[in-house]
């Protein structure tokens, strides 16, 4: 499993883990959905029209092509649908008391696992746009860190992300209070 | 005008190598879902809910495949 891989500190503690809105997850599997049940449904009004020599030879000869290729085409669909589910499910935030751990699922071969130390992170930002994303409360995040601006980052479609906000920046000052309790250790 | 050589494939081989090709498809890309679930996942059970699904929905239609197959 990730928590044995990402290798979380001694007594770091998990706060939240968080996955982009379920709206993005449901639009994206409806829309696979109705594209596998095209042809099924091309087939249904096929069978609704008065039959005609051609329709009836084509049923009559070719059935189990017409089944072959249905199923494989639902096959493909939910393939299609597995990848889109595996996309949205691991890519994800870790947020623990010490570091924002980002996780891009792109696609199946392209990952890319990043880790921001809550005391080197600067400024948090939320934007909401839209008309979906308000009534649902999703949107970006963004965080600058003290790094080089290529180690800024973003994630669209977050849940909640005032919520967010609020809970990294609790965090924040949290750690950095924590930090500022502790003894430097001489050199 | 020379004549171009034609040749008609039938139905059924066309079928059968369809089919090879997508049980090979299949298994290529239940094993790299399989990996990514197995490593990637943060929680067990719900690798197993995808898995479940993921099976129930694709091996009866692996299934109509291979029977529309067989009675060609």
């Amino acid at each position: 499993m990730l928590y044995e891989k990402i290798a979380l500190e001694s007594d770091e503690t998990v706060l939240k883990t968080v996955r982009k809105h379920w709206f993005i997850i449901t639009v994206e599997l409806i829309m696979i959905i109705f594209f596998g049940l095209v042809p099924i449904f091309g087939f249904m009004i096929l069978l609704q029209l008065p039959p005609t020599e051609l329709i009836i030879s084509l049923f009559e000869s070719y059935t189990p092509a017409i089944v072959f290729t249905l199923a494989a085409w639902l096959l493909l669909s939910t393939m299609a649908a597995a990848a889109s589910w595996t996309r949205y499910f691991l890519d994800l935030w870790i947020i623990t008391d010490r570091r924002i751990i980002l996780i891009e699922q792109i696609s199946f071969f392209n990952r890319r696992v990043s880790n921001f130390r809550l005391e080197r992170l600067q400024d948090i930002r939320v934007t909401v746009s839209g008309i979906i994303p308000t009534l649902l409360n999703f949107g970006t995040v963004q965080a600058q860190t003290a790094s080089a601006s290529e180690s800024n980052f973003s994630t669209r479609n977050l849940p909640d992300p005032r919520g967010l906000q609020s809970l990294i920046q609790t965090a924040m000052d949290a750690r950095l209070a924590r930090l500022g309790d502790t003894p430097i250790p001489a050199a | 005008m020379q004549n171009i050589p034609t040749f008609v494939l039938p139905l059924a081989s066309m079928m059968t190598l369809a089919f090879y090709v997508l049980i090979i498809s299949y298994i290529i890309f239940t094993t790299i879902f399989y990996y990514h679930w197995q490593n990637y996942s943060t929680s067990s059970s719900a690798s197993l809910q995808t898995y479940a699904a993921y099976f129930i929905i694709s091996l009866p239609l692996l299934l109509i495949m291979w029977l529309s197959l067989a009675s060609i």
